[in-house]
């Protein structure tokens, strides 16, 4: 099913095709931010199931059902509380259902789904290829689509979609607004992901994963600096779903532009307890360094390079862009971009090694990097950003 | 391999994708019986996961008619009913596969508490009002009712069914697989004259749900597992789109094959389908109950059906009982994990 994508060439035609049948919705949007919690089926904590099913993985060990029940669960309590460390047992439980019962397609797609959190997405890929779960699911073709873009074969993941033309589903909708964000086609993109969440919540699907589609929208115009926009979706999030940690982030990144100094280091001294990741932990230090706040600035930096190093190959994205943005260590910035690259090679991939080869003066690199990064179209602030200051130090290498 | 991570909040938005992707399992009598009833798409809240129909112990010529909704309930998604959605019940009482007489529930939206108020009718007139979770009685006192979470009342050792890890019915480890899960439950009970105390047939549909129209069928279940069992992958959701009046032209084939693969000869094949098409629970209220003859929560359906499948080679799934003891009264089954 590989197929080689000659960049932006070949995708434009068949973007445009199917992207032409988005309508972008209406610009009131109260319908969105204004919807009532108890409107909508909430989802029990996956805690209060999470001691049962372990149980039954433990008494019932050639349990396929049980083994991806509890997986399952696992990822719900991951969505609920950050803890990664149920990622590997994820996967071992899931591989494990799998060769319990060989031939699920359920099983089957769980497991690629969780590949696909992990980042073995060739892995996901092989599995979700190979699943027949029946001509009306739409299971595989998301899987594989959150493959295909993991990876950057995008070419296949507009493929997918076209597989899915005429799927209302909020899911399929959500990857449609995706696909044009990538390409640069925000107005459709934007028009989509209020379609998906629309339809979110008239299919009355769970607070929780309502919560996830206005998080989206409050994302989506937080990096366009739709700052007011983007709080009043990311705020009706979080009425659904309080406990939504990527709402969470996105509410903090916007106070950090809009609220009070101190309110913004409350906000995001919360989010770093709850999730103490290197990115997380830098930004932290950058707002008690505007505090006026150096010794605790030094302390969360230090923490996060810390926490970075540990976890090794794990973040080298992040830890790439965080090492680049601040100058602290470019080869090490370099080096750990050319080591993501080699793992996918999404447009994202394509502009942190542009970054980080800027900022370790490999402008050619940078160059042919960013050229990559932008092939799609994309819009975004930050990969024009890094391409200009790429173009204009090129230019400047080369006036005498 | 080396596990290369996006940042935190990409993880954690992977975590929501798997959920926007995943396809839970835990198929039994009705259970996630179809494509269109797991996710992405589907919604569990409108799966069927058992039907029952049989008299009161203590109340003569009471009937009691229920099913079992959203199967394993709260793990794999809210716990509620579907505002969006029609649970009915339809009672053929002439015996020519049409509902005569049909039960129809709807649910508003979830209240701060937790509950939900919903509406009863019978043939479009309220005869009943009330919230989940309690007993209410029918508006002209003739019966009760009670919609809301309960305990799954299917036991079926679904690991051996599957083969998982290479298991076999009886090997010594069988097991309850729905042992430890709820379900939501609707089950109503009134005066058997109320069908003038004739053999009525008995079938659940969901229509709607999701936010689809209930002018369309979402599920539907007379007897047990036979969508599970019998129906093709490809076919299943066909399956529940269909009328009972049409089972015999259009499922007859796949009930046949199912039975003859199981060992039985071509006769008796098409015998046991006639007795299984169409998919609807007879119910004599005058009769022995049990199944066949209607359905009560404690009846090893599995272990008959089994028997009837495998022409007598197999005679059960070595798991006889519901994992938690059933009520002496309505609305019978057990109270939620």
């Amino acid at each position: 099913m590989r197929t080689k994508v000659p960049a932006a060439l070949v995708l434009g035609t068949a973007v445009l095709c199917w992207l032409a049948t988005a309508t972008v919705g209406a610009r009131d949007y109260s319908d969105l931010t204004e919807i009532e919690p108890e409107s909508l089926p909430s989802e029990t904590p996956a805690a209060a199931w999470l001691p049962a099913a372990e149980t039954a993985v433990r008494d019932f060990p050639m349990s396929a059902g049980r083994a991806a029940r509890l997986a399952t669960l696992q990822m719900r309590h991951l969505r609920e509380t950050a803890d990664e460390a149920v990622l590997d047992d994820v996967e071992r439980l899931l591989r494990r259902s799998v060769e319990l019962q060989p031939g699920d397609a359920s099983l089957e797609l769980q497991l690629a789904g969780a590949l696909n959190a992990q980042h073995p997405f060739a892995d996901a890929i092989a599995i979700a290829e190979n699943t027949d779960a029946g001509d009306s699911s739409a299971g595989p073709g998301v899987v594989l689509f959150d493959a295909y873009v993991g990876i950057g074969r995008y070419g296949d993941a507009i493929a997918v979609l076209e597989t899915l033309e005429g799927n209302d589903d909020p899911a399929v909708l959500a990857r449609r607004g995706q696909m044009a964000e990538l390409v640069g086609d925000d107005d459709i993109a934007f028009g989509l992901l209020v379609r998906a969440a629309r339809q979110a919540r008239n299919s009355y699907q769970s607070r929780q994963h309502v919560a996830w589609y206005l998080y989206r929208l409050g994302e989506f115009n937080r990096v366009r600096d739709q700052l007011e926009l983007a709080g009043e979706f990311v705020d009706a999030a979080l009425r659904l779903a309080p406990e939504s940690l990527p709402a969470a982030v996105a509410r903090a990144r916007i106070a950090r532009v809009t609220d009070a100094p101190a309110r913004a280091l409350q906000r995001w001294a919360e989010i770093a307890e709850r999730m103490p990741h290197p990115e997380i932990l830098a930004e932290l230090g950058d707002l008690y360094d505007a505090a006026g706040q150096p010794d605790r600035a030094k302390e969360a930096w230090a923490e996060a390079l810390r926490v970075g190093a540990e976890a090794g190959a794990a973040e080298d994205r992040p830890m790439a862009r965080l090492l680049a943005d601040r100058g602290w260590n470019p080869d090490e910035a370099l080096m750990r971009a050319r080591r993501d690259l080699t793992h996918r090679q999404d447009i994202e991939a394509w502009d942190t090694l542009a970054w980080a080869a800027y900022r370790a003066g490999e402008l050619e690199e940078a160059a042919a990097a960013s050229e990559k990064a932008l092939s799609l179209g994309t819009r975004r602030a930050d990969f024009l950003e890094h391409a200009a200051l790429i173009e204009e130090a090129i230019a400047d290498k080369a006036t005498p | 391999m080396i596990k290369n991570r996006a940042s935190a909040a990409v993880v954690l938005a992977a975590a929501f994708l798997f959920a926007l992707s995943g396809a839970p399992d835990g198929r039994g009598a009705d259970h996630l019986d179809a494509p269109d009833l797991s996710p992405p798409g589907g919604n569990l809240m409108t799966d069927i996961a058992d039907l029952f129909a049989f008299p009161d112990d203590e109340r003569m010529n009471q009937v009691t008619i229920g099913a079992t909704y959203n199967p394993a309930a709260g793990v794999f998604g809210p716990t509620g009913f579907d505002p969006t959605a029609e649970y009915v019940f339809n009672v053929d009482m002439d015996g020519d596969a049409e509902a005569d007489t049909i039960y129809t529930f709807e649910f508003m939206d979830v209240r701060p508490n937790g509950r939900q108020d919903y509406v009863m009718r019978q043939d479009g007139a309220i005869v009943a009002t009330g919230n989940t979770d309690r007993v209410m009685g029918l508006d002209d006192g003739s019966g009760r009712v009670f919609a809301g979470l309960r305990d799954d009342p299917f036991f079926f050792d679904l690991d051996a069914f599957l083969g998982s890890g290479g298991r076999a019915f009886c090997d010594g480890s069988e097991n309850d697989f729905f042992a430890g899960l709820n379900v939501n439950a609707i089950m109503f009970q009134m005066p058997a004259d109320a069908f003038d105390g004739a053999p009525i047939g008995v079938w659940a549909t969901t229509n709607g749900g999701g936010g689809t129209s209930t002018s369309t069928q979402t599920d539907r279940m007379g007897f047990p597992a036979i969508n599970t069992v019998f129906i093709p992958s490809k076919r299943k959701n066909a399956y529940n789109d269909a009328v009972p009046g049409d089972d015999v032209k259009r499922f007859s084939r796949f009930l046949r094959k199912g039975f003859k693969g199981g060992g039985n000869t071509a006769k008796t094949a098409r015998a046991l389908t006639g007795v299984l098409l169409p998919d609807i629970l007879p119910f004599d209220p005058s009769g022995a109950p049990g199944f066949l003859n209607g359905r009560l929560p404690a009846d090893d359906v599995i272990d008959a059906e089994l028997g009837l499948l495998t022409a007598g080679a197999l005679t059960g799934d070595c798991v006889d009982a519901n994992d938690v003891p059933f009520l002496d009264d309505f609305p019978y089954l057990a109270d939620a994990h």
